[in-house]
């Protein structure tokens, strides 16, 4: 026994030192539910660039589009369709979730470029997948945000459409405005404002030749500046809305409907927090990312323990309006369901050699148990039949970089 | 017309599936491991009561049930190590027991309940002794003689809907389940239990080429199938194999963790167990070098529904068992006609549930003597119509929602972005070097490189980060699969392995051993 032991150890040694290959370059999707799916792209520089000048886009205005395609069950895994959504990204590399606007059987999804105009040019293709059945015949809606291109239109949708983009799924991330709205609203922990001595926010420092590029010299010194400070998040309990109250329907939304459109959601989400809605809910902060071998992060004293491969997960049970509510705004304010800017060491290089990416997201999960309430809920959900209803959205880079965050080798 | 008119015997027909699968990994370079405590508890508990329960039913013209056994569970009953370790578990456990009863600082009850405990185990001890410590040849024998229907199911168990676009991954998985299974029990598969019961849109084409007729589904699968289809008969998928959808309703009365049977009071209480108040030194091996306690089934206490349990009553419990089967009866009559399809995991009956072998057979006997009911295996129950309606099953699972968010989510979703990029690196391999038959070095790497791969792709994995309990092991074990499988990719590509350390990842898991590489050679 002790001599296949000491074998062991010596084997064991050999493994730790063979290295591990990147993980595939492309996009890849994880069915989830009937609405929600898992994309993990990774673009290298090359064909970034080579797109760029292929498709003659203008420089300063292109963004990156995770282009989803809804298709019928007879789909071939090749197939895209010309029933699609698009979702904002920002980042080469990345993973998220996405929610569409309406079950599909079958879904696609394409990284490319989109310019000013709105003409999506695809880098990388992924391939079809079946989505799960959703228990129930769901209606068609009217309006799902869906847009739909003639066959063979990839390249260049119709002016009509590029024109006028979808504002749900195609809003360009804005940071300063983010952040001048972050300032505005009371309550919000420090750790969210930008510009504040107790800032956590990392800054572009200067106009980039690719929009929401970091400036790693100036992210790394924001991060080191904020080791001492402890992260100003919760500890996780799960938030539940006691019973219903004694308000009436008419009382909840002459509230939620005073004042301007901003003032209105807070309005709602406010109402869901304190328990006077019949709402449950949930929500979590959750920051994901890939570290490189050898590396550590840490959040004040806490390692964020890597899964095999260099994956980071780590998430915060967020327990109240206050912290929720700047999150969410940011996060409905910004590129719907999209990857936000994110943190990366090392951006320059493929995505294999970084240090360090990450990126954060909201995630809310709840339950209206009295349908009269459905008002209460902001535009962008739309609850299931039993009146459960989930959004996850990426968060723009300020609420990447917490406090106390740190990476040290070894 | 209706589902009886289609039928070619009796109104109504009860199948019940049990899904008998544990993850692969025994720990049997060790001395004690918690993996094998896991394994010998279900043996115990579950697998050798259920041998007896279907040893004595009686011979009928057709077998009582189908039983699913997984490739990983049969290569843990096979490994050679097994019997002796499990006898000498057998034995410390006996011991342990013995000295429950004489120890003056527990409880009478305990004391006075430990006897029983003790039978119960010296009945394992005869049991396991009187099939020679050979598990899967005794389940065979009770196929051969027309009992039970043996089926199984992927090698590994993986979450198959995550390698939508990876089918030689999926076909190698269903073809070394396959042949494994044939390996220790001789038998070709009829049925094939789709791991956590999850479907994509044409995966029984993969089951069909493996001689496979028919696969079970979720509800969903067949309620929302296109066109839409009911329960209560076998839906003919466009390849003809024919897909069985769960009775869910009739499921939850003994499945759900509410209102389940098992949750009544007087049934025993699985979570406690008396180990952890027994001193280090009569626990001997069972103690843990940081105090802990490995399990061992010292159950002494019923559910009673509050902290301070309540003493188990062995009698009561048989009572409330024997109550519960009549109720389920009660409640299968009530559907009248067509198809009634129970699949359950096979460890609720004896090891979560320790009363569910005595319901079972209780259930199935009464089920067999009822008037305008057929019971029957779950092949015979598909094929038992005669114009089944044809369709394509939904997209589903077992999991919550009928959806595949319990395996695919933030928790889980970075192993299968490891596991495509090891199935392609070994299909690389496969069209470089070719199937890897035979005893050369190379040949040996690769195939146990793809055993690598499939040991880390267990469906257990993911279930286990997302339920939370056990999600150190499970990361733990995906990690170390995965980093042997590129050290013996880095190795094969720069031949540089050297013949002590593959031998001992071959004698570390000595499972698959006649794995077949044939799935990654194919264009599917």
């Amino acid at each position: 026994m002790s001599e296949i032991r000491a074998d062991l150890e010596k084997l064991q040694a050999k493994i730790e030192k063979s290295k591990a290959p990147p993980v595939d370059l492309g996009v890849r999707i994880l069915p989830v539910s009937p609405t929600e799916f898992q994309a993990r792209w990774s673009l290298d520089r090359e064909s970034l660039e080579s797109g760029m000048q292929s498709a003659s886009h203008d420089r300063g205005e292109t963004r990156l589009v995770l282009r989803a395609y809804s298709l019928p069950i007879d789909a071939d895994p090749s197939d895209f369709s010309s029933i699609w959504h698009d979702y904002g990204i920002d980042s080469t590399d990345n993973s998220a979730y996405f929610t569409l606007p309406a079950p599909t059987a079958r879904i696609n999804a394409a990284v490319g470029l989109m310019n000013r105009s709105g003409r999506f040019s695809p880098l990388v293709r992924g391939e079809a997948v079946s989505l799960p059945t959703p228990p129930k015949e769901v209606p068609p809606k009217t309006d799902d945000g869906a847009k739909t291109e003639t066959p063979g239109s990839t390249a260049g949708p119709p002016p009509a459409q590029a024109a006028a983009p979808d504002r749900r799924n195609t809003v360009a991330l804005n940071e300063a405005e983010i952040a001048e709205r972050l300032e505005r609203i009371a309550g919000l922990p420090e750790s969210f404002k930008s510009g504040s001595a107790a800032s956590g926010m990392a800054r572009t420092s200067q106009p980039s030749e690719y929009p929401q590029l970091l400036d790693e010299e100036n992210t790394l010194k924001t991060v080191r500046q904020k080791m001492a400070v402890e992260p100003e998040l919760p500890d996780p309990e799960p938030v539940v809305s006691p019973k219903p109250g004694t308000e009436t329907r008419a009382q909840a939304e002459s509230q939620a409907r005073d004042g301007g459109s901003s003032e209105q959601l807070a309005s709602q989400w406010e109402e869901i927090w304190s328990g006077k809605a019949p709402v449950e809910i949930r929500a979590e902060y959750v920051l994901t990312g890939k570290i490189a071998p050898g590396m550590k992060l840490l959040l004040g004293n806490e390692i964020l323990a890597a899964t095999p491969g260099g994956f980071i997960v780590w998430r915060r049970t967020l327990d109240s309006f206050n912290q929720v509510w700047p999150l969410l705004q940011a996060a409905l304010s910004s590129p719907s369901v999209a990857a936000g800017p994110s943190l990366e060491f090392f951006r320059e290089v493929n995505p294999s050699d970084r240090l360090l990416e990450l990126h954060a997201a909201l995630e809310i999960e709840g339950k209206v148990s009295d349908p009269t309430y459905h008002s209460l809920l902001p535009d962008e959900l739309h609850p299931a039949a039993d009146g459960s209803f989930k959004i996850n959205r990426m968060l723009p880079d300020g609420a990447v970089i917490l406090p106390g965050l740190s990476l040290i080798a070894g | 017309m209706m589902a009886s008119e289609r039928k070619k015997e009796g109104p109504g027909i009860v199948s019940f599936l049990l899904h008998a699968h544990l993850p692969y990994g025994a720990g049997f370079e060790r001395q004690t491991a918690l993996e094998q405590a896991w394994l010998y508890e279900a043996v115990t508990d579950c697998y050798l009561p259920l041998l007896s329960l279907i040893g004595h039913l009686e011979d009928r013209r057709a077998p009582w049930l189908t039983i699913s056994l997984s490739p990983t569970l049969l290569e843990l009953w096979g490994h050679p190590e097994f019997p002796e370790r499990y006898r000498t578990h057998l034995e410390r456990g006996l011991r342990v027991i013995h000295s429950e009863s004489n120890n003056p600082r527990h409880p009478e009850e305990r004391r006075r309940l430990a006897p029983y405990l003790g039978s119960r185990w010296k009945q394992a001890r005869e049991r396991f002794d009187s099939i020679a410590g050979k598990l899967p040849a005794a389940f065979g024998r009770l196929a051969e003689s027309g009992k039970i229907e043996l089926i199984t199911t992927a090698a590994t168990h993986p979450f198959l809907p995550a390698f939508q676009n990876d089918p030689r991954f999926r076909n190698f998985q269903i073809g070394n389940g396959i042949e494994t299974f044939k390996a220790h029990t001789g038998i070709s598969p009829k049925g094939f239990w789709l791991p956590e019961c999850a479907y994509f849109d044409g995966l029984e084409k993969d089951l069909a080429r493996f001689g496979i007729e028919y696969f079970g589904l979720e509800t969903l699968g067949l309620t929302r199938a296109t066109p839409g289809a009911s329960i209560r008969q076998p839906l003919a998928c466009p390849n003809g194999l024919l897909a069985l959808g769960r009775d869910n309703q009739l499921s939850q009365k003994v499945w759900s963790a509410r209102s389940g049977y098992p949750g009544h009071r007087s049934y025993r209480e699985f979570h406690h167990d008396g180990i952890h108040q027994v001193d280090t030194e009569t626990c001997g091996d069972f103690a843990l070098p940081d105090g802990g306690r490995l399990p061992l089934g010292l159950k002494y206490w019923r559910v009673s529904g509050k902290v301070q349990k309540d003493w188990y009553a062995p009698l009561q419990a048989k009572r409330q068992a024997k109550k519960d089967a009549e109720d389920f009866i009660r409640e299968i009559g009530k559907v009248g006609e067509g198809l009634v399809f129970l699949p359950f995991d096979a460890e609720l009956f004896g090891h979560w549930w320790y009363e569910g072998p005595e319901w079972l057979a209780k259930v199935l006997q009464s089920a067999n003597g009822l008037p305008g009911l057929s019971l029957q295996s779950a092949h015979r129950a598909a094929i038992a119509f005669e114009a089944p309606p044809q369709g394509r099953p939904a997209a589903s699972t077992w999991g919550r929602k009928s959806d595949y968010s319990f395996w695919v989510n933030r928790e889980t979703d970075w192993i299968y972005a490891l596991l495509f990029r090891c199935s392609r690196d070994l299909g690389a391999l496969v069209e470089k070097y070719g199937c890897a038959g035979g005893r050369t070095k190379r040949g040996r790497a690769i195939r146990q490189a793809g055993r690598e791969l499939i040991l880390a792709s267990a469906s257990d994995w993911p279930f286990m980060l997302r339920a939370g309990a056990t999600g150190a092991y499970a990361k733990e074990r995906i990690d170390r699969h995965i980093k042997r499988f590129h050290f013996l990719v880095q190795s094969i590509r720069e031949n540089n392995l050297e013949w002590e350390d593959l031998k001992l990842l071959e004698q570390l898991n000595p499972a698959f051993k006649e794995i077949s590489l044939e799935a990654y050679a194919k264009h599917f």
